[in-house]
């Protein structure tokens, strides 16, 4: 696995302020402050990205694509943060 | 006209073809809520509104013209706004042609609350800094927001409520 391209940080970077905006929630950091966390988060599920396959039970981890199990930890990430966990 | 007076009609609000600020709405906190439509200026991406005006009762001290906004998201740091005037002079300047859009700008920090308004303003010299617009004619004003400038740095879209011309 690789990190994403620069473009890709950027238009993930754009969506997160427009989703943040449409939510109304409140923000404090200047915009480049909120790349720079786009940035360090893409480095981080890079660099763990073994880690977390091996975390995934047989047979989900030689089962699933690598887009399910990504579509797998949006989900599971979504809903911690609609619950509060 | 005086110093202060209103001195531009809108007449209309239109998208460019590419880059613009959509239009959407900002739900109020009071019972029943109020709705209010603002013009969504993107925080990435330097995009676009613009304003077809009517000069009326100029008498060549000036422009200034005011930008209401509020911020969606932000509690603080600042935007970049710029405003430039296309002149729709008599039998002269053709629509169907390019223009070269001359932005004056400012930078206004956002309001402390995301819900409450800030109200910069822009000011053009009377003459070729406002394209030379002279009262009785049409003109494009167009708005932007400077997203890739280094003084814009508000994290979110910046709501822009309308605009104002007075004459300064």
């Amino acid at each position: 696995m690789a990190a994403l391209a620069d473009q890709d940080r950027f238009d993930a970077w754009a969506d997160l302020m427009r989703e943040i905006s449409n939510r109304h929630e409140v923000v404090t950091i200047a915009k480049a402050d909120l790349r720079a966390a786009i940035n360090a988060a893409d480095d981080w599920v890079n660099a763990n990205a073994a880690s977390f396959n091996t975390a995934l039970p047989q047979p989900a981890r030689t089962s699933l694509t690598a887009s399910q199990k990504a579509l797998l930890l949006q989900y599971v990430v979504a809903k911690r943060y609609q619950t509060g966990v | 006209m005086a110093s202060g007076q209103l001195v531009g009609q809108i007449l209309e609000i239109l998208y460019p073809a590419a880059n613009f600020a959509p239009l959407s709405v900002r739900t109020g906190g009071s019972t029943p809520a109020e709705r209010v439509p603002v013009y969504l200026f993107d925080a990435s991406t330097i995009e676009y509104l613009d304003f077809k005006v009517l000069l009326r009762g100029y008498g060549g001290g000036g422009l200034t013209i005011t930008l209401p906004w509020s911020a969606a998201s932000a509690t603080s740091n600042a935007v970049r706004w710029g405003a430039a005037i296309r002149r729709m002079q008599d039998d002269a300047e053709d629509i169907d042609a390019a223009h070269t859009y001359d932005f004056n700008d400012v930078d206004d920090t956002c309001a402390s609350l995301s819900g409450e308004l800030s109200y910069p303003t822009i000011t053009f010299t009377n003459g070729a800094d406002m394209d030379s617009w002279a009262d009785g004619e049409v003109a494009i004003v167009r708005v932007r927001r400077n997203a890739s400038h280094a003084n814009d740095n508000m994290s979110g879209d910046a709501e822009l409520w309308g605009i104002e011309i007075r004459e300064t």
